[in-house]
């Protein structure tokens, strides 16, 4: 069998994996699968792939909960015991812990001085690339698409200004120019007007994206609580797009600027 | 939150298979339980990151046997999960080479659990490395992948939450990414056969 013939057999296995094919279909490749080992084989080892997803997103899910819960929670200690030898114990393990504190304290303080919105913005903010476009794509490419992809954020935001677009993506590119300029206040209204329109019209087109950005945009005009209240929310979804770059050290960090 | 003061098993049973409310589910389950499991391990020579670890890893093994409908219901879901909680964190002394110098407490005879207990021992250390496995396809590639098969969102939706031009590309990605882990994991046979006993029971 030739790599084309190989690779049309393992669509067809995804396919089926995936529900699909039509009934007709199904019924024949059913059959054709109930007489072939092969292809029984084949289909085992997708089902175990998609096991292993699976478990790695329930694991994902619980772990994300669990630290949810563990965030909130008071630690609990143990009842003191009696004894002479643990009582040196202890008097150890609390000599260690002082130290750690020390050492943790040192650490939190040079993190509270050195910390500024500025600092968590240059790690935190990304730049926004355009997808690379096919020739034929090329033509359908509006001005203001042009001058983002030249970077001329100057031009963008001026386009934006004129032409009021309607559609979200025209929007973000707007948003993120503005980002780009330092012109957080008109950022924060583009990425707000994106956030609204989803919300109307129950659709998730460069939302997460606009999400994480506003938050930014709130970060550098010094609005914490609500930058504070809007990473809380990114990061307890766990299938927001942003949701691994928003850490629950990231959040006490920017608690911090407060 | 009326649902969490006043949830039976069947409700909690139910809510995890449907997935309704499954975070508030998930939650209730941590409130009521955590603190007498942990508690447990923090007096049998564990300490609270050991407990919190292995609550976890009893939260996840639950979730996918009663997915699975392989959680019998002959007994609590109390019951059942102090006896996974023992189990496991025994096991987790016997693979750090450590004895406790006493009896356990709360030893129960209750032996009717002990195979489907013992699918998620045997294999908790083999569900890290499946999860390091996994870790290694990349951000976009696990994204596609847990949306889809995990989350069960549709091509649209997932073409929402990324910035691909269509869902054909999407569905194109999916594909190769599929077949990358599906390669990854037949080059593991320890893990291949954890994923058939998880699968197949």
């Amino acid at each position: 069998m030739d790599n084309s013939t190989n690779d049309n057999a393992a669509v067809l296995m995804v396919r089926y994996l995936d529900h699909e094919m039509p009934v007709e279909e199904k019924k024949d490749f059913e059959e054709k699968m109930a007489n072939d080992a092969h292809i029984r084989q084949q289909l085992d080892d997708l089902l175990l792939t998609r096991e292993a997803i699976f478990q790695y997103g329930l694991a994902q899910q619980v772990a994300h909960i669990r630290q949810e819960m563990l965030d909130s929670r008071a630690d609990h200690s143990l009842p003191a015991p009696k004894t002479a030898r643990v009582r040196r114990l202890i008097r150890f393990s609390i000599s260690v812990a002082a130290t750690l504190f020390l050492a943790w304290v040192s650490f939190e303080a040079y993190q509270y001085f050195s910390i500024s919105p500025s600092k968590i913005f240059s790690q935190q903010f990304s730049h926004y690339e355009l997808p690379v476009l096919r020739s034929t794509e090329q033509k359908a490419v509006s001005e203001l698409e042009i001058a983002y992809r030249d970077k001329d954020f100057n031009r963008v935001v001026k386009l934006c200004k004129l032409s009021n677009p309607s559609s979200l993506k025209e929007n973000y590119l707007c948003g993120m120019a503005e980002m780009e300029l330092g012109n957080y206040a008109d950022a924060e209204s583009t990425f707000e007007k994106i956030i609204l329109a989803n919300e109307t019209n129950a659709t998730h087109i460069f939302k997460d994206e606009s999400e994480y950005n506003l938050a930014l945009a709130y970060l550098q005009q010094k609005k914490y609580q609500k930058a504070i209240e809007l990473f809380n929310s990114i990061h307890n979804n766990p299938f927001h797009l942003y949701h691994n770059k928003v850490s629950s050290h990231f959040i006490r960090s920017v608690k911090r600027l407060r | 939150m009326e649902f969490i003061k006043s949830a039976s098993d069947t409700a909690i049973l139910q809510n995890l298979v449907t997935g309704n409310s499954f975070e508030d589910t998930v939650k209730w389950i941590y409130q009521e339980h955590f603190d007498s499991l942990s508690w447990f391990i923090k007096n049998n020579g564990g300490n609270s990151q050991d407990a919190e670890d292995i609550f976890q890893e009893v939260v996840v093994s639950f979730i996918d046997l009663v997915k699975k409908s392989r959680f019998r219901g002959e007994s609590s879901i109390r019951t059942f999960l102090f006896s996974m909680n023992r189990n496991l964190w025994l096991n987790e002394l016997k693979r750090k080479g450590r004895a406790l110098k006493r009896e356990l407490k709360y030893q129960t005879n209750n032996d009717y659990t002990a195979s489907d207990i013992q699918v998620g021992i045997v294999h908790k250390e083999e569900k890290e490395v499946l999860i390091g496995l996994v870790e290694q396809l990349g951000e976009s590639c696990k994204k596609i992948l847990v949306l889809f098969y995990y989350g069960e969102l549709s091509m649209k939706e997932i073409l929402e939450r990324t910035d691909y031009e269509s869902e054909q590309v999407v569905r194109n990605k999916k594909y190769k990414c599929l077949k990358k882990l599906e390669a990854m994991i037949n080059e593991k046979p320890a893990i291949k056969q954890t994923l058939k006993t998880l699968l197949h029971g």
